[in-house]
C-alpha cells in the first residue's frame, strides 16, 4: 500500500518524532504559564468587581459598534474589488492584488499616521477616521478570503443561470452572493476581531471616548492608572468576545460549499471594461493616496519642503526628551525583528513538522495567540516575567518572545500546508537506496523546509517590525521600538515631532514592503502559498 | 422566406485573438429535430454550442431563431436551454428551487414555479429524493434534475454538451430516449454534442461530423 503523504509513522527519524517537544515547552513556558498567571490574578475579588462593573462592558459595546461599522465599510469596498480580481484576467492584475495587500502588512501606527496626514485637517480625531483606517487595513482580508471563494465558483453555473433567463443582477443576487455567504461572513468575523482589538489606530486617530477599545483600556489601566484588576477584567471580556468571533469565523469556513475550479475571463465589452478599470483605478488610488500623504509629510516642515526631518533621524541625536533617538529605535526594531524571526521560524517550523507527524494538538496550541490580543499577550508576559521572582525585562528577550507568540500562528499556517505538499514517497525511495532515516527525511523535505523557514521567518520579522500592542507594554520608555516611538511622538505637540514620526513611518513602510517582496520571491521559488 | 427553428449562416467560431476553429457553419435544426454533432476532443464542438448559447461571441456570421438574428442578444434573453456534461446544480438551492430557478427568472410566481418544478421532478422520476440536497444525488439523478431545470422555462432551443458521458450505459440509454421523446413531443429544435457514436444514434434525427 502506498503511504499517505506526510505520514511516515514509525519510519520517521527520532528528531521528527520528537519535534513536538520543543514547541510544547516553549508554549508551556511563554504562553500557558503567562495565561495561567493572568487568570490566577484575574480571579481576585477586585477583578470580579471590575467584571461586574459597567465600565469595561460599555467600552466593549462601543467597540462592537465601531467594529461592525468597520466591517460594513470593509465589505462594501472589498467585495467589488474581490469580484473583479477573481473573475477577470487583465494586465496589471497581479500588481493590483499585491497593492491591495499592502495596507494589511503595514504597521497600524503607520496607517494611522498616513490617514492623519491626508485627512487630519478635514476630520477631527474620532469615529469616522478610525472606521476609515480600519477599512483601509482590512479590505485586504475581504479581497483575499472572498476572492478565493469567488475564484472557485464555476462560471458555467452562471452561464446556466443566464440561459434560464436570469439577468446579471439576478445572477449575482441568487447565485453568486449565496455561494459567497460563508466567505463574506468569515472575513467579516476576522475584520471584526482586528477592529475590535485595534490599538495603534485608535490611539492615534481616536478621540479617547467614542473610539476606545478594550485593548486601549488595558494599556491605559496598566501603564497610566496601574489598575491591574481592571485591566485583567478588560482582557477577559475581550478574550470572550474575540474567541466567540473567531469560533464563528471557523464555523463559517466549515460551511463553505466548494464548487469546481474555474478560470478568469478576459475583459470584453465597453460597459464591463469601464466597470473593471474604474474598480482597479479606485483601489490603486485608495491604497496609494494615504502612503503618498505620509511620504510628503516626511519632507514637510514649517519652511516648506526640505530634508530636515530625515537628517534629524539620521544624525542619531536625542531631540525628544525621554524617547531615545529615532536612529536607535530603528536599530532596536530591526534587531528585535531578527531575533523574532529566528525564534518564530524555529518554534513554528518544529510545530509544523510535529503537525505533519500527526501531532495536531501542537497546531491547536500554536493557534491560541490568534484568539488573544497582542496587548493581552504583552500583559501576560509582563505579569509572568516582568516582576520578581522572574524579571526578564532587562534581558531584551521579552519583546521578541511576545512578538514570536503573535507571529507563530502565521508561521504554522504557512509552513504546515507547504510541508504537506512534499511527497513522502521520496523518503521511502531514499531509504530504499540506503539513506539513514535522518538523511532520507532531509532528502525528501530539506529543500522545501529551508525555503519555508526563510519565508516564514521573514513573515514573523515583518510582524515584529510593525507590532505595537505587546511592545507598548514591554518596551522600556527610553528605548522604544519604532511603532511605539511613532505613537509617543504623535502625542507630543509640534511639527518636528510630527515630521519625525512621518519619517519613521516611511522607513517602516520601506522595510516592511522590502521584506514582503523578498518573502514573495522565496515563496514563489518554493511554491508556498502565503494567503 | 421564413425558416422555422434554429439556423446558422456562415457562422465562424473561435476565440477573439485566435484563428477560426472550423470552416463556417451553415445548418438548420427544425422544431422537434435533434442534430447530433460528432467529433474528436478539441475540434470545437463545445465552442460551437457556447457560441450559439451566447457564452462566446461568434467571429462572424449569423445565428438565427425563426429567421430572427440573435447574435447580439444577451444569454439571459435568448431562452436557449443548456445542459452541460456536469449537471452544475446550484448547491445552495433545494432540488425544487433548482428546477424552478428559470421560471422565477421569468417572473413566474413562487407557488406556480414550485408546482411546475414538482411536476417536472416527477417527470424525471425523482419524487422520492425531492428533499435530498444536490450533493446527495447520484450522477444520473443530478443529470435528470439538470434536464428538468433546462426544460422548465419552456426553452425555444435545447443545447446538450455531452450531457450523458459521465453516466453508466443503462442510465444513458434511458435518459437519451427520454430527451429525444421530449424534443419531439414539445417541438423544440435541439443540438446534441457528443463524441460517442452510439449516443448520437440514440438521440439524433440527423448527424453532423466535425474534424480537428
Amino acid at each position: 500500500m502506498t503511504p499517505e503523504r506526510g505520514a511516515l509513522g514509525n519510519h520517521a527519524p527520532a528528531f521528527v518524532r520528537h519535534a513536538w517537544m520543543a514547541p510544547l515547552a516553549f508554549f508551556t513556558i511563554f504562553l500557558i504559564y503567562p495565561l495561567f498567571v493572568l487568570v490566577r490574578t484575574a480571579i481576585s475579588a477586585d477583578t470580579l468587581n471590575a467584571l461586574v462593573n459597567s465600565g469595561p462592558w460599555s467600552i466593549a459595546l462601543l467597540s462592537i459598534g465601531q467594529s461592525l461599522a468597520s466591517v460594513g465599510l470593509s465589505l462594501v469596498i472589498g467585495i467589488p474589488i474581490a469580484g473583479v480580481l477573481a473573475r477577470y484576467q487583465f494586465k496589471g492584475r497581479a500588481l493590483v492584488l499585491a497593492l491591495m495587500t499592502v495596507p494589511f502588512v503595514l504597521p497600524t501606527v503607520v496607517v494611522a499616521l498616513a490617514f492623519k496626514s491626508i485627512l487630519g485637517e478635514l476630520l477631527a480625531p474620532g469615529l469616522i477616521l478610525v472606521i476609515l483606517a480600519h477599512a483601509y487595513i482590512n479590505v485586504a482580508v475581504v479581497v483575499r478570503i472572498v476572492g478565493a471563494q469567488w475564484s472557485a465558483l464555476d462560471p458555467r453555473h452562471i452561464n446556466v443561470a443566464q440561459t434560464l433567463g436570469a439577468n446579471p443582477f439576478r445572477v449575482f443576487r441568487t447565485l453568486t452572493l449565496p455561494n459567497l455567504k460563508s466567505s463574506i461572513l468569515s472575513s467579516a468575523c476576522i475584520v471584526f476581531v482586528f477592529s475590535f482589538t485595534s490599538l495603534g489606530v485608535v490611539v492615534i486617530l481616536g478621540d479617547g471616548s467614542s473610539t476606545r477599545t478594550l485593548e486601549q483600556s488595558i494599556l491605559r489601566q496598566t501603564s497610566v492608572l496601574l489598575d491591574f484588576p481592571g485591566a485583567l477584567a478588560s482582557a477577559l471580556i475581550q478574550l470572550i468576545i474575540v474567541t466567540g468571533a473567531l469560533f464563528l469565523a471557523a464555523r463559517m469556513r466549515g460551511a463553505t460549499i466548494t464548487l469546481t475550479h474555474s478560470e478568469r475571463t478576459k475583459v470584453q465589452g465597453a460597459r464591463r471594461s469601464a466597470w473593471v478599470y474604474s474598480i482597479v483605478t479606485l483601489s490603486a488610488l485608495i491604497v496609494l493616496t494615504p502612503l503618498a500623504g505620509l511620504v510628503i509629510g516626511s519632507f514637510t516642515s514649517t519652511q516648506g519642503m526640505d530634508l530636515s526631518a530625515w537628517i534629524g533621524v539620521i544624525d542619531a541625536q536625542d531631540r525628544f526628551a525621554g524617547l531615545g533617538s529615532p536612529r536607535a529605535a530603528v536599530a532596536l526594531t530591526i534587531s528585535l525583528a531578527l531575533v523574532t524571526a529566528l525564534i518564530a521560524s524555529a518554534i513554528g517550523g518544529l510545530a509544523a513538522i510535529a503537525v505533519m507527524g500527526r501531532r495536531t494538538f501542537i497546531a491547536a496550541i500554536a493557534l491560541i495567540p490568534l484568539g488573544l490580543s497582542a496587548a493581552t499577550i504583552g500583559l501576560g508576559t509582563l505579569l509572568a516575567f516582568g516582576r520578581p521572582p522572574i524579571d526578564l525585562r532587562s534581558s531584551g528577550f521579552l519583546i521578541p518572545i511576545a512578538h514570536a507568540l503573535v507571529a507563530i500562528p502565521l508561521v504554522v499556517a504557512v509552513a504546515s500546508p507547504a510541508l504537506r505538499t512534499a511527497d513522502s514517497r521520496r523518503f521511502f525511495v531514499a531509504s530504499s537506496l540506503g539513506a539513514s532515516p535522518a538523511h532520507a527525511w532531509w532528502t525528501a523535505y530539506g529543500s522545501l523546509l529551508r525555503t519555508v523557514m526563510i519565508a516564514a521567518g521573514g513573515l514573523a520579522g515583518a510582524v515584529s517590525l510593525g507590532e505595537f500592542g505587546a511592545a507598548s507594554f514591554l518596551a522600556r520608555a527610553d528605548s522604544p521600538t519604532v511603532p511605539v516611538q511613532i505613537a509617543k511622538l504623535l502625542a507630543r505637540p509640534g511639527d518636528q515631532a510630527y515630521t519625525t514620526a512621518a519619517v519613521l513611518s516611511t522607513i517602516l513602510v520601506v522595510m516592511t514592503l522590502s521584506l514582503m517582496l523578498l518573502i514573495d520571491r522565496f515563496s514563489a521559488q518554493g511554491r508556498i502559498k502565503l494567503s | 422566406m421564413t425558416t422555422t427553428g434554429l439556423s446558422t449562416s456562415n457562422l465562424v467560431i473561435g476565440y477573439s485573438d485566435s484563428q477560426p476553429l472550423h470552416e463556417p457553419f451553415n445548418f438548420t435544426v427544425t422544431p422537434g429535430e435533434t442534430l447530433a454533432i460528432l467529433g474528436p476532443s478539441g475540434c470545437g464542438k463545445s465552442t460551437l454550442l457556447a457560441t450559439i448559447a451566447g457564452i462566446t461571441s461568434a467571429l462572424s456570421g449569423d445565428i438565427l431563431l425563426n429567421s430572427v438574428r440573435v447574435n447580439g442578444l444577451p444569454i439571459h434573453k435568448r431562452n436557449f436551454g443548456l445542459v452541460f456534461q456536469d449537471p452544475l446544480l446550484f448547491p445552495h438551492l433545494s432540488l425544487i428551487d433548482n428546477i424552478a430557478y428559470g421560471l422565477r427568472a421569468h417572473n413566474v410566481d413562487r407557488e406556480t414555479a414550485r408546482t411546475r418544478a414538482t411536476e417536472l421532478l416527477e417527470w424525471v422520476g425523482l419524487t422520492h429524493v425531492r428533499n435530498n440536497r444536490t450533493w446527495e444525488l447520484s450522477g444520473g439523478q443530478a443529470g435528470r434534475v439538470a434536464l428538468a431545470r433546462a426544460v422548465a422555462p419552456k426553452p425555444e432551443v435545447l443545447l446538450f454538451d455531452e450531457p450523458f458521458s459521465a453516466l453508466d450505459s443503462t442510465t444513458r440509454i434511458r435518459l437519451a430516449t427520454e430527451v429525444s421523446g421530449l424534443v419531439r413531443s414539445q417541438g423544440i429544435p435541439a443540438i446534441h454534442v457528443t463524441h460517442d457514436e452510439q449516443e448520437a444514434e440514440l438521440v439524433a434525427t440527423r448527424m453532423m461530423r466535425m474534424q480537428k
